[in-house]
């Protein structure tokens, strides 16, 4: 390597703090020092104050739960480090970029190694202020020497590279090979997509199956993962250098390997993956397909539906429905993203029903009403809504187009939402063993539900339109205000309560919620309603002449 | 002057951005039938000329009426008469040339035989036919152009406006797309106005050129007589001698 790598990195490391470029190295090296005073000063202290003090967990507790949290809390970090870097990369497959840097006879290799020593700098200060949280209570709890310490904390480095390492080898990879694709930037974002819901996944599960996770964390099978090495090697080291007498003989036989076998395997593995990166990367990226010769994906007649759907609504706003529905179908980010947020509205009531012993036709119906209307929101609003501002143009100059997109755009999602509600009403009725006129009920309420976060969605993003660019500030509050409003719409009746208690009339509120149905429709009606409004004004933003 | 014989007419049209004066008091009259060529440097407020006269943008000061509709108070009486061509193509890449073709076309209200018709016969002109059904992602930069042309003329437009036109296109089907123009101005009276850079192709094609620069209309009239204005030899030097950029052959090696 030239030292090409070098003026990667640095490329790289302003990318990550572009937001900071007036002060880039005083407010970096600023966190970088007071990560170091918060790792060996503020959180042993802070921690330790907390789990004695405050929570009054004894010490001979902390010690007994250290290699299942240790396990836990590695396994954690490990995968946020893995996917997240990987899902935001993901979100732009930058093959321009490829092509500019490899004509400037760079090799694969120096762009890993770049991409990586660049972020790391960043990353690394992730690292700084969450591995103390993980590691200060039980050096505490068992009173480890500074050298344990040390040791612990470079156990937590190395796992912690390792996984940033890995994860750039993934990006790099799977940049190369989608950034070929026609559809790689589709694909790209289906993944990233995918992936952001497997990086909250652990935490879910820590969540609400916090016993069962424990069980299978403590099994032989979890012994193949490198976080457990590194895990298991941290509980070790921190028992080898205890001050409270404990002996290290037992905990080896408890955890599954000897400490010098986890130190080997993390190490090997730690080595092995940077020798895979360094003498697989130049082999990833070649650039051999041209306009001519690339795949090329051919529509063929349309479907039973799309016909039927054109059978029905005739005339040219019928011909505006099909063609966004195929628009939408085809957009591998769309069908990620409404897999997964179905995939959460089938099984948060039943993760609700694990946690709280209990599943009634009440709380099942809000709970998918509250996820379908977030369901709602997140894939008919969003990046889906528009590609770019030259469509909108184009949209723009028909006249009274930006109103006739805007029905077509709402009636298409009605249509896809139909499905959709079917499915979770179908498996409760089955669950619940439900009547047809509670089935019916139920398919009522979820359907205007996420009909009503559609609107919300679509809304929201038509009166701030941040087309597929989901890295800006806009798309955040986007998404931030699109779910604020759904899950206020769901909790306005604890303000009407309120509000027609002190006027006298709480009443009307007693006799709503007396009645089963009375009060699901209290909790899903505003829904509806707060999306036509905000579909309104974002429908007329959306008009609106610069 | 009788308004019936302008597609275009401008009165100290004016669009600011801030401080920024895009366009500062256009006056313009362009007849029907003309291939008017506006041309101008990068930032010269050509396309937000275009924009405002399309009714997507609304002016700062001033008035303009495209086929008689103004182009503030009668919008979309002015989108129903014309068509745009923007600068960057605004194409959905998960739709098919003829199924994006569609939806412009439904957007314009037209749908049934008549939009399959023009659909069909519009890309078999532009040379897309073998291609119409594969998804519009795979389209290299001037088959998209050639998609978008289509789409622009799909709803018989009155008055067209076309950003950059051939900028993405090869040599052959530049050429296409200039015999279009002729064709569609001298057999159907249909006004074109076009900005661009390219000064062969505004000379080969426009019967009147304005130079717009720092938002100003600096000159108008048909291409010899600007050219004869300027004391130049050709329509590029008439340009470089009204906006500036003559170039300096020793100070383009001062870099070395």
């Amino acid at each position: 390597m030239t030292g090409n790598w070098f003026h990667i990195a640095k490329a790289e490391f302003q990318i990550q703090t572009s937001g900071i470029k007036s002060h880039r190295k005083p407010i970096v090296l600023g966190f970088f020092g007071l990560g170091i005073v918060w790792a060996l000063v503020i959180a042993p202290y802070l921690m330790a104050l907390i789990l004695t003090e405050t929570l009054g967990i004894p010490q001979p507790v902390l010690v007994v739960v250290m290699p299942g949290l240790m396990r836990a809390g590695i396994m954690f970090i490990w995968l946020i480090l893995l996917i997240l870097p990987l899902s935001n990369a993901l979100q732009e497959v930058k093959i321009g970029q490829w092509e500019i840097l490899l004509s400037n006879n760079v090799q694969t290799r120096e762009i890993l190694v770049g991409s990586f020593v660049g972020r790391l700098s960043v990353y690394g200060l992730y690292i700084l202020y969450l591995a103390p949280l993980l590691v200060a209570p039980f050096a505490q709890a068992l009173e480890v020497s500074p050298v344990g310490q040390a040791l612990m904390y470079v156990t937590v480095f190395v796992i912690t590279v390792g996984a940033i390492w890995l994860s750039q080898l993934l990006v790099t990879a799977i940049q190369s090979k989608l950034g070929e694709s026609p559809r790689g930037k589709d694909l790209a974002n289906a993944l990233a997509i995918a992936l952001s819901f497997v990086a909250i996944l652990p935490l879910v599960g820590l969540q609400l199956f916090a016993p069962l996770m424990s069980k299978i964390l403590g099994m032989d099978f979890f012994l193949m993962f490198p976080f457990t090495w590194g895990a298991d090697l941290v509980t070790q080291m921190a028992v080898a250098f205890n001050g409270i007498g404990l002996a290290i003989g037992s905990l080896d036989a408890a955890l599954g390997f000897h400490w010098s076998s986890n130190a080997l395997l993390l190490g090997g593995f730690s080595v092995a993956l940077v020798v895979l990166g360094l003498l697989s990367a130049d082999r990833l990226f070649t650039i051999r397909i041209g306009a001519r010769t690339e795949s090329v994906t051919t529509t063929h007649d349309e479907n039973v539906a799309l016909r039927g759907i054109r059978r029905v609504v005739r005339g040219s706003f019928g011909v505006l429905v099909v063609t966004g529905l195929k628009d939408f179908g085809r957009k591998a980010q769309n069908l990620s993203r409404l897999a997964l947020l179905m995939l959460l509205a089938l099984v948060v009531p039943i993760f609700i029903y694990i946690r709280a012993g209990e599943l009634d036709l009440t709380s099942v119906n809000v709970m998918i009403s509250l996820m379908l209307g977030f369901l709602g929101a997140q894939v008919f609003g969003g990046a889906g809504f528009l590609e770019s501002k030259d469509q909108l143009w184009t949209i723009q100059a028909t006249p009274h187009g930006v109103r006739r997109y805007m029905k077509a755009k709402i009636a298409q999602s009605t249509l896809l939402i139909v499905p959709v509600v079917l499915l979770p009403a179908i498996l409760y009725a089955v669950l619940l063993n439900l009547e047809p006129s509670q089935v019916l009920f139920l398919v009522s309420t979820s359907f205007m539900s996420c009909v009503g976060g559609a609107l919300v969605g679509m809304g929201i993003a038509a009166n701030n339109p941040t087309y597929e660019d989901t890295k800006s500030r806009a798309y955040t509050m986007n998404n931030f205000r699109a779910m604020g409003l759904v899950a206020v719409s769901f909790i306005w009746h604890f303000i009407a309560d309120m509000v027609l208690s002190m006027l006298g009339f709480g009443a009307v509120m007693n006799y709503i919620w007396e009645s089963q149905i009375l009060s699901i429709l209290a909790q899903v009606i505003p829904l509806p309603i707060v999306g036509l409004v905000v579909v309104l004004i974002g429908c007329n933003q959306l008009s609106n002449r610069e | 002057m009788d308004a019936e014989n302008f597609s275009i007419i401008t009165n100290g049209l004016a669009k600011s951005f801030g401080s920024v004066k895009a366009v500062n008091g256009l006056n313009l009259s362009v007849p029907v039938g003309t291939r008017f060529g506006l041309l101008g440097p990068n930032g010269a407020g050509k396309t937000t000329t275009v924009r405002m006269l399309s009714g997507l943008m609304k002016p700062t000061r001033g008035s303009a009426s495209v086929c008689g509709y103004d182009i503030v108070s009668q919008k979309s009486d002015v989108k129903a008469i014309s068509g745009l061509l923007p600068e960057t193509p605004g194409l959905y890449s998960k739709l098919s040339a003829t199924e994006f073709l569609e939806f412009i076309g439904a957007l314009n209200r037209l749908h049934g035989e008549i939009l399959y018709e023009r659909i069909d016969a519009l890309l078999s002109i532009l040379g897309l036919e073998g291609r119409q059904n594969d998804l519009l992602e795979s389209y290299s930069s001037g088959m998209k152009q050639k998609v978008l042309i289509a789409a622009t003329l799909l709803h018989e437009p009155r008055v067209v406006f076309l950003d950059e036109p051939t900028s993405r296109l090869d040599p052959s089907a530049s050429a296409l797309v200039k015999e279009l123009i002729l064709a569609l101005a001298e057999e159907t009276n249909t006004t074109f106005f076009i900005c661009t850079h390219m000064t062969s192709f505004a000379q080969d094609i426009c019967d009147v050129i304005g130079i717009l620069n720092e938002g100003e209309l600096v000159t108008v009239g048909p291409p010899d007589a600007v050219v004869e204005a300027a004391n130049a030899h050709s329509l590029e030097d008439a340009y470089l001698k009204i906006v500036g950029g003559k170039v300096d052959r020793e100070a383009l090696l001062a870099w070395r």
